[in-house]
């Protein structure tokens, strides 16, 4: 299936958002051998030269290598992979916070909020 | 690439081409029933059958050799000016290997028509009987073909070879250059292609009259008889210049089939 | 690496109708590039002559270098927006035909394709639907190690998902460095996978840009470009 991709950005952007996800989320292990760009382009339904991008640009945060011959692999390093799940995190909670501020809410009244939504989240 | 191109129009064109000369042949073979059983027997119903036989069969050979110019003609047009020549025309080829192995393939055809038109009437009329009489037509005909002009036998030979090789190159390029001049008509190119043709075929008759009147010459020939006969003679120019005419005829032809294939193309 | 095409000032025009004006554009190896416009903009006009199926009225326009010519077309790789292909064929004789005239065609990988779709070696051309016989087209032509693929419309009037199947036998298939130039006016369907697009209007162009950059500095796709460009 084509990976749903918003026409309105820069697909490399999108891209690389969402391996990060996906080595974020366990769908890649740490240190673990991703397809080759063809592959993942073919997967993607994308351009093999958009992918190629998006990879660069991964190996440039560290968070895939290539070793030259055998192809790329996620870092296996478990401590960076949670640091960037935590930058995520954040960004997607600050994301969060902008918008219900705009609905008024105050600080404790979002807390109060989502306390309440994940009690009766767990019953 | 000359090959390739010849092995796939071959391909392309002669099964039906087979089946069709193919039929005109097993046709002659009833017909050499027919005409023995005519000729031992009188009596009106074998004259019917006899008659419509013959009919049927002079309009069969009529028609195959028709039937093989249009096919082969209307091949020419589908695969270079249809979609087909979408296809065609992107090959690493040039145009002059697309006219000749278009045109090695019609050559190549013709003659085999003539060859099956021959059998075919050998299988109808051949015996004991008439192998004398075929002999015979053989011998003056030759003799015809040696003395058309007043040089050499040979000369004569010759010439009648040349011409015909000028006349099969002059046949099929005057064909594909009207078909070629009908791609050019933005609207009703068959028509066009056919109109070119009878045009050529009218331009190069009116040619030919004019021709015929400034070269013929009256002279008197004393035959066995006491009065003497004057005719028409055609001079030896007269046959150089034909030949020559249709000669460059031909060439134009090719050369502007092969102008229009390479600088005119306009598919649809 | 040298542009796999340039177009230098080129012109063609029938009679006094214009289809080209003044083209110059150089496309490089290795992208996928779309050439997009509207019907009758001169899309189809622009990869006709560098199949040299037209010949220019002006400027020039080569080919890794060279003009069109035989050396040439058996480089690039030619899908037209008909047919072409004859009914009496089947489709090992297709292949076969491909084979003998180009050196790149490569024949396991058109079977592969071929077999991927359930279309057997003995198939008759005649028997088989119009969209079947497109993506018989396109995988002849996709089957092809060229230089340069020239697409014209290749998923105009194909339903979505022979679309998907289209774009994605595309790009899974173009050799190694090859150049993809795709002309069509079904833009949302195809922009994802495009590098580059170059805006063709009334014989001009209009807008060369990469698709990245549009989304990026215009924060719109290049479809939603497209339509505020070419605005009735």
């Amino acid at each position: 299936m084509p990976w749903t991709l918003n026409s309105e950005r820069p697909i490399y952007a999108q891209i690389i958002e969402r391996i990060q996800l996906e080595i974020i989320s366990g769908h890649y292990s740490p240190g673990a051998k991703i397809p080759s760009v063809r592959d993942l382009a073919s997967e993607a339904a994308v351009n093999p030269n958009t992918m190629q991008k998006a990879l660069t640009e991964l190996e440039k945060t560290g968070l895939v290598s290539s070793k030259r011959t055998s192809g790329r692999y996620i870092t296996e390093d478990v401590l960076m992979i949670q640091s960037t799940k935590k930058k995520i995190a954040t960004d997607y909670i600050n994301e969060f916070l902008d918008r219900i501020k705009q609905l008024g809410f105050e600080k404790e009244e979002i807390v109060e909020l989502i306390l309440q939504l994940s009690r009766e989240d767990e019953t | 690439m000359l090959a390739k191109l010849f092995k796939h129009e071959w391909k392309a064109v002669s099964i039906l081409l087979l089946l069709i000369h193919g039929a005109l042949l097993v046709f002659s073979f009833p017909g050499r029933i027919i005409i023995s059983m005519a000729s031992s027997n009188t009596g009106d119903y074998v004259d019917i059958i006899f008659a419509f036989y013959i009919l049927f069969y002079v309009l069969g050979i009529v028609l195959v050799a028709f039937m093989t110019y249009l096919y082969l003609a209307r091949r020419f047009m589908s695969n270079l000016f249809s979609d087909e020549g979408y296809l065609m025309h992107t090959l690493p080829v040039t145009p002059a290997q697309h006219l000749w192995s278009k045109f090695f393939v019609f050559v190549i055809w013709m003659i085999i028509d003539l060859i099956v038109i021959g059998l075919s009437l050998i299988i109808l009329f051949l015996n004991k009987e008439t192998l004398s009489e075929l002999q015979s037509f053989m011998v003056n005909l030759w003799d015809a073909f040696i003395t058309s002009f007043n040089s050499s036998p040979v000369g004569n030979v010759f010439y009648w070879m040349l011409s015909c090789i000028v006349s099969v190159f002059y046949s099929i390029f005057s064909i594909y250059f009207s078909i070629c001049i009908g791609s050019l008509c933005k609207t009703h190119k068959v028509l066009g292609s056919l109109g070119t043709f009878i045009g050529i075929g009218i331009v190069t008759s009116i040619i030919s009259s004019i021709l015929m009147m400034i070269f013929q010459y009256t002279t008197t020939v004393t035959s066995g008889l006491s009065t003497a006969v004057t005719t028409q003679v055609m001079g030896d120019a007269y046959y150089l210049v034909t030949l020559v005419f249709n000669l460059l005829l031909a060439l134009g032809f090719y050369f502007g089939s092969h102008y229009i294939l390479s600088k005119k193309l306009n598919l649809q | 690496m040298s542009p796999i095409l340039e177009c230098r000032n080129l012109s063609k025009s029938y009679g006094n109708k214009t289809a080209l004006s003044n083209i110059n554009l150089s496309l490089e190896r290795g992208k996928i590039v779309g050439l997009l416009g509207p019907n009758g903009s001169g899309k189809t006009t622009l990869i006709k002559l560098i199949n040299q199926l037209l010949v220019p009225t002006a400027g020039e326009l080569l080919i890794d270098g060279k003009p069109p010519s035989v050396a040439t077309k058996k480089i690039v790789s030619y899908l037209p927006e008909r047919t072409y292909l004859n009914d009496w064929m089947n489709v090992t004789d297709i292949i076969n035909f491909f084979a003998d005239f180009y050196e790149d065609f490569d024949r396991s990988r058109a079977y592969d394709m071929l077999s991927s779709l359930g279309i057997e070696p003995g198939d008759r051309l005649k028997t088989m639907s119009k969209g079947t016989k497109e993506k018989v087209q396109l995988i002849l032509v996709m089957s092809r190690r060229a230089k340069l693929y020239c697409l014209d419309e290749p998923i105009a009037g194909v339903d979505p998902a022979a679309r998907d199947y289209i774009l994605s036998t595309i790009i899974n298939n173009y050799a190694e460095d090859a150049t993809l130039f795709i002309s069509t006016h079904l833009i949302s369907d195809v922009e994802n996978i495009l590098d580059d697009v170059i805006f063709l209007q009334n014989g001009q162009i209009t807008l060369t840009s990469s698709v990245d950059e549009i989304r990026y500095k215009q924060g719109k796709s290049v479809d939603g470009l497209f339509r505020e460009v070419f605005r009735c």
